[in-house]
């Protein structure tokens, strides 16, 4: 598989008004492949939208140079400029015109014409699920209807590379689904490459090949989820909650000679009345635990009313590393 | 170059399906021009004619044995501390060098006074009046108004003043009992006993004042030129400018980023951004003047071709007009830092060449004036109305407008957006 994008030591300081400058931007590298989706993962202001301007050859880096499938961008920007698709953080589209006329226009303006232009509207505009809406102003659209409009022009001439900054932002939770099952097909199907930035780890988690982590301006963890997991050599938590009966005792010293506990302790819960309690478990490979506890449980007389299993994510992954959490 | 079409093209698009704006830049200009000038006439196209109206006067009177009241004249109007008539009058030679001031707009009238003026205003009445002229401009009634009111004015002063000697002398001569024709001399004395004489001779019986028009250039002076121009020009500043934020406005939506991400140029871009204005503001422009001449001739019943009928001249003010307009609009995008900003820049300077440039009814005579472009169109499109063709040193000044104001909006937009 060759290389979609590659960026080494890449950096921005931006001149502040107050004399003071802002390192938005601290010195990056990283590799897409063709094919892959990579995620850019960090809270607000850590640079991802910095990092996308400027392999998109908006913004000129301060430092460090970005490769586009072979071409150097600050050498031959047209040439690189070509083989990109941007799907910008906010609706870049003209509102009073229809979907259908904003993406002829950005077609136009890619060099496209003609039947090939037309059919590959129509694509996109089945690909999108909006063929009906396709001669209605995009100032009549809902906020996740706009969205797809935006994702469709980013993908108009048909760009090897794909960028998506935080391409969800403000959409209701049924049109997220539907841009990350859009995304998911791009990915699977048409096999360009996508970096996509977001600062929702359950996005990152669900679309990425592999994560980078920035904060900062700082790629502070770059790799396969699993391995960024692994990283952070954190371990899972089991919670059961027991009704009462059967000998609680006897149960959880069984857990805690279990291979790879290395914690269990009993916490009563609510409503004394009742009895009931919470057993809270830390382990490595707690998934495969669980039948092992349950059948523990069964055998010590011991009813439980629901296991849950947390395993460490990037959260934990991103919070084990900087010290705070994702979201603020 | 394809680019640049797109981008024009779709600026054209979405600006002619926004209905309020397609109102500010065609309806509003003219109905203001065509009311203003169908309630006034020819009458409020002027300066503020109060302040240094410019007067060219000819004096030709020899003068009687009694008084020089050509001097007189002169000296009241050329002596702007004597009296305070708001002329500005310069004396001039002869009759065809102060036409040819009037011709050229560098005064608002001529005044002539005539040889007999002082013989004919000391002696009696029965040999008929001296006829003093004032020669006005069509497009300058008021002002023409304004010197015939104070010419006449100044005629009674000295005809009042003549009574008044006339008593002096008498007076002098019962009290000192010595006949008055050994005070003035003999034929001042038969002079001046001869007007007595006929006292009930009204001024009107020994001046009059005959007031003649300049001919303009063949077709008859329409009041619409001058509000049509200044009006047009005003609302082109105010297109250019929202077409110009339109940049900005494609920043903060984001559509520019797409722009700047796709394989064109940024001075292509930038290039089409402020053709794009310039094809809109030479349209509005065009359409604007074939309105007026349209309705010009309504309003006369026939057809009139009322910016003349040069069409090659007419074609370079109007490419002049669009250029500077454009750049004008251009610059004040490139400065401001948001459209809302610029939107307001671009009111304050679009206000201040419509005040300086002539567009509220009153032309400065005062050299701000040269730092309006709606004055520099105006002006030029008057004289081809006139039949004039005297344009060129406001096309250079336009183009002028337009080379300093669009390199400098080119140069900071490169700047902004290669951060
Ligand atoms: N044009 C600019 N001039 C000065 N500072 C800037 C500019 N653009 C961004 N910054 C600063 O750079 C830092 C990174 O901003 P950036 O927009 O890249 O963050 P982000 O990760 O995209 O954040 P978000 O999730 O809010 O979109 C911020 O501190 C921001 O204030
Ligand atoms: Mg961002």
């Amino acid at each position: 598989m060759s290389t979609a994008v590659e960026v080494s030591g890449l950096g921005k300081t931006y001149a502040s008004r107050s004399g003071k400058s802002v390192r938005a931007v601290d010195g990056i590298d990283f590799r897409v492949d063709e094919g892959e989706l990579f995620s850019l993962l960090g809270p607000n202001g850590a640079g991802k939208t910095t990092t996308i301007s400027m392999i998109s050859g908006l913004v000129t880096p301060s430092q460090g140079s970005i490769s586009i499938l072979g071409i150097d961008l600050a050498a031959h920007p047209v040439a690189a400029r070509a083989q990109i698709g941007i799907v910008p953080q906010e609706i870049a589209l003209y509102p009073r015109l229809t979907a259908r006329q904003n993406l002829e226009f950005f077609g136009r303006i890619y060099g496209m014409r003609g039947d090939s232009l037309r059919s590959r509207i129509d694509e996109l505009l089945d690909f999108v699920e909006l063929r009906d809406r396709a001669s209605d102003r995009v100032e009549t659209f809902s906020g996740g209807m706009k969205r797809r409009v935006n994702i469709a022009a980013g993908l108009i001439h048909s760009p090897r590379i794909l960028y998506m900054d935080e391409p969800t932002v403000g959409v209701d939770p049924q049109s997220r689904r539907r841009i990350l099952d859009l995304i998911s097909h791009l990915k699977e199907e048409q096999g360009i490459a996508i970096i996509y930035t977001t600062h929702l780890m359950e996005e990152a988690e669900e679309l990425s090949d592999r994560v980078g982590i920035i904060d900062h301006g700082k790629l502070i963890a770059v790799g396969s989820l699993d391995s960024l997991v692994a990283m952070v050599n954190e371990d899972d938590r089991v919670e059961i909650e027991l009704a009462i009966g059967g000998d609680r005792d006897s149960f959880l010293r069984g857990l805690r000679t279990m291979n790879g506990v290395s914690a269990a302790e009993l916490e009563s819960v609510g409503d004394p009345e009742s009895g009931a309690c919470r057993v809270e478990v830390l382990a490595s490979g707690g998934r495969m635990l669980l039948p092992q506890i349950v059948e523990a449980a069964g055998a010590e007389g011991v009813p439980v009313t629901s296991v849950r299993l947390e395993e460490p994510n990037l959260e934990s992954v991103f919070l084990s590393l900087t010290g705070r959490a994702l979201r603020e | 170059m394809r680019a640049f079409l797109l981008i024009t093209w779709n600026d054209l698009r979405q600006s002619f399906t926004d209905r309020t704006l397609l109102i500010l830049m065609f309806a509003a200009p003219l109905a203001i021009a065509t009311i203003i000038s169908l309630t006034f006439g020819g009458l409020a196209n002027e300066s503020n004619p109060i302040d240094h109206l410019p007067v060219a006067l000819v004096n030709a009177d020899r003068g009687s044995p009694i008084a020089d009241f050509g001097e007189a004249f002169e000296a009241i109007l050329a002596e702007p501390a004597m009296i305070f008539t708001g002329l500005d009058a310069r004396v001039v030679a002869d009759e065809e060098t102060a036409l040819g001031l009037l011709t050229d707009d560098e005064v608002a009238a001529v005044v002539i006074l005539p040889q007999d003026l002082s013989r004919r205003l000391t002696g009696p009445a029965d040999r008929g009046p001296a006829n003093v002229r004032l020669v006005t401009r069509p497009d300058r009634e008021v002002s023409g108004q304004i010197v015939s009111t104070i010419a006449s004015g100044l005629l009674d002063a000295f005809s009042g003043s003549l009574a008044l000697s006339q008593a002096a002398v008498f007076g002098a001569a019962t009290a000192e009992g010595v006949p008055p024709a050994e005070i003035l001399g003999r034929d001042a004395f038969t002079q001046l006993t001869e007007s007595l004489q006929d006292p009930s001779s009204a001024l009107d019986q020994r001046v009059i004042m005959t007031q003649s028009s300049l001919r303009s250039g063949g077709a008859g002076f329409n009041p619409l030129v001058v509000f049509g121009a200044t009006q047009a020009i005003f609302f082109a500043l105010f297109t250019a400018n929202g077409n110009a934020t339109s940049i900005l406005e494609e920043v903060r939506d984001g559509t520019m980023t797409r722009l700047l991400a796709s394989p064109s140029s940024r001075s292509t871009l930038l290039a089409a951004k402020l053709g794009s204005t310039f094809v809109m503001v030479l349209f509005q422009l065009v359409l604007l003047f074939i309105a007026f001449t349209g309705i010009g001739s309504l309003l006369e019943g026939r057809l009139v071709f009322i910016w003349g009928q040069s069409i090659g001249r007419i074609a370079w003010v109007l490419l002049a007009t669009s250029a500077a307009t454009t750049t004008i609009g251009g610059l004040v995008a490139a400065i401001a830092k948001s459209p809302e900003q610029s939107g307001v820049i671009g009111t304050v300077i679009t206000m201040y060449m419509a005040v300086t440039g002539g567009s509220f009814g009153f032309r400065l005579q005062s050299p701000i004036r040269l730092t309006s472009a709606v004055h520099w169109g105006a002006e030029a499109f008057e004289e081809l109305a006139r039949g004039g063709t005297d344009i060129w040193t406001n096309v250079l000044a336009m183009s002028g407008f337009a080379l300093v104001f669009g390199a400098i909006s080119l140069v900071l937009f490169l700047r902004r957006f290669s951060t």
